[in-house]
């Protein structure tokens, strides 16, 4: 088994639980409360061979261990729960129109493989943190809602995707945020340590496209800091500087999409339409394992491995873990 | 007289020259703005050889090209003052015109009258020095009477540029609520000045101050001298044969031209002391024109009807707008092609919103800017209008995002930046300048460009706490950023080797009194960006908590909070970030810093109500964090609003 990354934890919680616990298959609600007496963990589960999605998977077929502990998969559903994906667009400056084109594109192909009970969530980010369409299933909504951007400032791509990551979340639906970036990160104050305490607190999936224009301009990034700065540096982006603790590399992209299960997508030219609409399918076409944990003590950090086993080369992603 | 709408001229630009020794020639003769509303004029008044004193605005009778206008009398006893001393020090330690005169010894007795003199003054006065040799240079910058004097060394080359020292002296802006009385001690011989004696005499016409000539070896009129002669064998292409000059300039100030032996001994001190007495116990007159049209020139007379035998001194009169030259009453010229015009003409309007909705419309604004550039001043007779002219258009192409726009906004600003000088010394308008240079640089981080302009303006400016703050930001964006610094690498610039420079640069302005506050913060955020918490906390300490500035407010509790939170100390953080969000409602940065923490410590609830309300804030809503780097570029509007005030 080779592991890739994405999957997404949609978990449970106690009556003291700080995290991401749900009855399984509660309300669906705009605002759901993550507080019940009820402890289940779900886990979305990507499983792939050669690059295909892989069907007709059982319970049996998986071994799920919560901090070591082999734990009993008492559900198990594939393609069902309703997904809200969140799409948050770059609008800085450094995004050029041609690359605004191509992800208006992209927008618009995702958009037209959500299925009924689907929502879609768009956003804007530079240095501003915008919702410009709240979730929402009537796909008609969505249409032109990027045409009006004009890029400008800088951009701030970790805290959109904490604000993404940490906006309310239904418990009986899957969390897809697609973040489409240029690979910068020039004004945001969420450290890479505050995001993985988020991603680890939330039930998320996170996937960063990164075009091939942006993926070129990830080298200026490192650098950015300081030798001497234990903190990291700025950068300036287009005459707006980032006053954060900037750690941006690309490994920061790749710790945060591993940590929810995610992955980092690069995206050359037209094809990020179809990436993109490669990962959605993706997340659709994932498993959701739900268990009580049993043998772990219920707070703290969980860390969590899945593994198919039948035997072949299977790729698995799932979340690292979540935090109780 | 003194216009209270009138300022000095261009001529300063050919003053700047003349007095810093480039000795350009003179392209164009002084030209002034004469949008006069308000005139004051300076008047003494002597009976039986004595100061009147008592007298009210009913006593005197102003005619305004013989129109009687309504006067309104100040008492100018009170009214401090500022007095320039134009020291001649011209003639070489040998030749036969010098006497044998020495740089030393001329130092030595011009610094003991200047002592003399400052000794006369009240503490609300203050002194300057111009000394005149072959270049006119200030030896003693304006300071306040009582300080301390400690003049420039005088150099004694030969020559005299008494022409260029008169203008210079003469050109000195008056701050309102203030004379300026000028006692120019002079041989009265002039040899290479870069102006005539008719610009000489213009400037006197139009000058704010009161100008006193006290001569020192001999009288034109007494004919030929050896000295004269000398120098006309020497130097006769330069020669100025004017023999009534100086009389002229006195009279036309409202002084008085006292020859050789006026005083016997005339030292300036001796000189000084009845022509301060007379000028102390003066009046200020004040009025707007009536019934007088409000061009060409005005000649002014004062009679007092009760005192028909006094000795009145007064300026003769004034130009009013007519006589300027340019066309607008702006003193805008009227070469500029269409594209500059229509901008002149909204800057002229103070129609600043509209004028930075054209540049942001203008499809080719670095051609626009290049056609300034080629064009040269619209404002000729207005020099300061047309640096904060050049400030607007050097703030739209440094913003903008074509490099090439951006190149041509920074020669503009580079080459004002130098025309801004003032001959006398920095004034407050051109510190203010400068302090709306580096704001228009800060707008775009331009770190090089910041730290090289403000280094020039802090020699210029060294009390211009902003510079000081604004210098240490450029250099701490220097450090910081991997774009600034690869421009420096480009440049063939040294980097700033380490952050100690950059927290060297912030203790100087923490050192300011102004600025003390927000380099605090800054040299804060500075360490915690370092890994040195600690000393970030104490530079917090040590910072005022509650600055008057709700930017440096918010600045200090957002970086407060994100310490402490790297400290471990959640709980003060928290109350940071709340405070931060006190201080600035809705800033985005510490709604999301606090959304995190919340988030980490399990306090779902609040957290996802921050994330929604960040999402959910209008366009309106600004974060100041966005613009830290940009320094202070936020202050740049207010900036703009002192240099109209200070240009008024």
């Amino acid at each position: 088994m080779t592991t890739r990354a994405l999957a997404r934890v949609v978990v449970v919680a106690g009556a003291t639980a700080v995290a991401l616990v749900v009855p399984v298959r509660a309300r669906q609600d705009a605002r759901p409360s993550f507080r019940t007496a009820t402890e289940a963990v779900s886990v979305d589960v990507s499983v792939q061979r050669d690059g295909r999605p892989v069907a007709n998977l059982t319970a049996a077929d998986f071994e799920l261990r919560d901090n070591g502990v082999v734990q009993a998969i008492t559900d198990l559903s594939y393609e069902k729960m309703p997904i809200d994906v969140t799409i948050a667009f770059d609008v800085s400056l450094s995004v050029t129109d041609t690359v605004l084109t191509q992800l208006r594109r992209a927008v618009d192909d995702v958009r037209a493989r959500l299925r009924p009970g689907d929502r879609i969530k768009l956003m804007t980010f530079n240095m501003r943190v915008s919702r410009v369409l709240d979730f929402t299933d009537r796909l008609a909504d969505t249409k032109g809602a990027f045409d009006r951007v004009t890029p400008a400032g800088s951009t701030a791509l970790l805290d959109t995707v904490a604000v993404a990551l940490t906006s309310a979340a239904p418990v009986d639906r899957r969390q897809l945020i697609i973040a489409l970036g240029d690979g910068q990160d020039t004004s945001s104050v969420t450290s890479e340590g505050a995001l993985r305490e988020v991603a680890r607190r939330t039930t998320g999936t996170v996937v960063f496209v990164l075009p091939s224009v942006m993926t070129r301009a990830l080298p200026l990034m490192s650098p950015m800091a300081p030798a001497t700065s234990a903190r990291g540096s700025v950068t300036i982006a287009d005459g707006v500087v980032s006053t954060g603790p900037v750690q941006i590399v690309p490994a920061v992209f790749r710790t945060i999409a591993a940590e929810t299960g995610g992955l980092v997508v690069p995206a050359i030219g037209d094809a990020i339409s179809s990436t993109l609409t490669r990962t959605f399918d993706n997340f659709r076409s994932t498993y959701v394992l739900h268990y009580s944990p049993a043998g772990v003590p219920a707070s703290g950090f969980h860390e969590l491995q899945v593994r198919v086993t039948r035997r072949g080369n299977y790729d698995v992603r799932a979340r690292r873990g979540y935090q109780n | 007289m003194r216009s209270l709408a009138l300022t000095n001229a261009c001529a300063l630009a050919a003053l700047a020259v003349a007095s810093a020794g480039a000795r350009a020639p003179m392209q164009t003769p002084p030209v002034f703005r004469g949008g006069t509303e308000v005139v004051s004029v300076d008047v003494t008044v002597r009976s039986n050889g004595q100061a009147v004193g008592g007298l009210h605005a009913g006593d005197f009778v102003v005619r305004d090209n013989n129109v009687v206008q309504q006067v309104e009398a100040v008492d100018a006893t009170a009214m401090p003052l500022d007095v320039t001393i134009l020291a001649d020090a011209s003639g070489g330690s040998s030749g036969a015109w010098s006497n044998g005169t020495s740089a030393a010894r001329t130092h030595t007795l011009v610094e003991r009258n200047v002592d003399t003199i400052a000794a006369m003054l009240r503490p609300e006065d203050r002194l300057r020095v111009l000394a005149v040799d072959t270049y006119a240079s200030l030896v003693l910058p304006l300071q306040p009477a009582h300080q301390p004097v400690a003049l420039r060394s005088l150099t004694s080359q030969g020559l005299s540029s008494a022409y260029d020292g008169l203008i210079a002296a003469m050109l000195a802006p008056v701050e309102p609520g203030r004379r300026h009385l000028i006692v120019a001690w002079t041989k009265a011989v002039d040899t290479i000045s870069a102006a005539d004696a008719e610009q000489v005499r213009d400037v006197a016409r139009q000058s704010d101050a009161v100008v006193h000539v006290v001569q020192r070896d001999f009288a034109p009129s007494d004919g030929p001298n050896p000295l004269y002669r000398e120098v006309r064998r020497t130097w006769r292409p330069f020669m100025r044969d004017d023999p009534s000059l100086l009389t002229d300039v006195a009279s036309l100030s409202g002084g008085t031209f006292h020859g050789p032996g006026a005083f016997g001994d005339v030292s300036a001190a001796d000189a000084f002391k009845p022509i301060f007495d007379e000028f102390r116990r003066g009046y200020v007159l004040r009025y707007s024109p009536r019934g007088v049209s409000r061009g060409g020139w005005h000649e002014i007379q004062v009679t007092i009807p009760r005192l028909p035998t006094a000795v009145i001194h007064a300026r003769r009169g004034y130009a009013g707008a007519a006589a300027v030259p340019a066309p607008s009453s702006s003193g805008r010229g009227a070469a500029a092609s269409p594209p500059m015009r229509g901008l002149a003409e909204t800057f002229d309007r103070a129609d600043v919103p509209a004028m930075r909705a054209t540049l942001r419309s203008t499809p080719n604004l670095r051609s626009v800017i290049h056609a300034y550039a080629d064009e040269g001043a619209m404002w000729a007779a207005a020099p300061k209008h047309e640096a904060m002219f050049v400030l607007e258009l050097a703030r739209a192409g440094v913003l903008s995002a074509d490099a090439g726009t951006r190149d041509e906004a920074l020669m503009v600003l580079g080459r004002q930046h130098d025309l801004v000088r003032q001959p006398l010394g920095a004034d407050a308008f051109e510190c203010a300048w400068y302090e709306a240079e580096a704001a228009v640089l800060a707008s775009r981080a331009l770190a090089i460009q910041g730290i090289d302009a403000t280094t020039s303006a802090i020699a210029r400016c060294p009390d211009a706490s902003g510079l000081v703050l604004a210098r240490a930001v450029a250099t701490d964006a220097l450090w910081s950023t991997a774009n600034a610094r690869a421009a420096a690498e480009r440049a063939g610039r040294k980097p700033i080797a380490s952050p100690a420079d950059v927290l060297a640069r912030y203790d100087e302005a923490i050192s300011k009194q102004e600025s003390a506050a927000e380099a605090g913060v800054r040299s804060a955020w500075l360490d915690y960006r370092i890994g040195n918490y600690a000393d970030a906390i104490a530079r917090l300490d040590a910072a005022d908590r509650q600055p008057a500035d709700r930017v440096v407010r918010f600045f200090g509790q957002f970086v407060r909070g994100q310490v402490q939170q790297a400290r471990g100390e959640n709980e003060a953080a928290e109350a940071a970030y709340r405070g931060a969000l006190v201080s600035w409602p809705g800033a985005q940065s510490a709604r999301v810093s606090l959304m995190t923490l919340l988030l980490t410590r399990g306090e779902r609830d609040e957290a996802e109500r921050l994330a929604e309300d960040v999402q959910a804030a209008p366009d309106s809503q600004i974060d100041p964090w966005w613009i830290y780097w940009q320094g202070a570029y936020r202050g740049f509007d207010g900036l703009m609003a002192t240099l109209a005030e200070l240009a008024r």
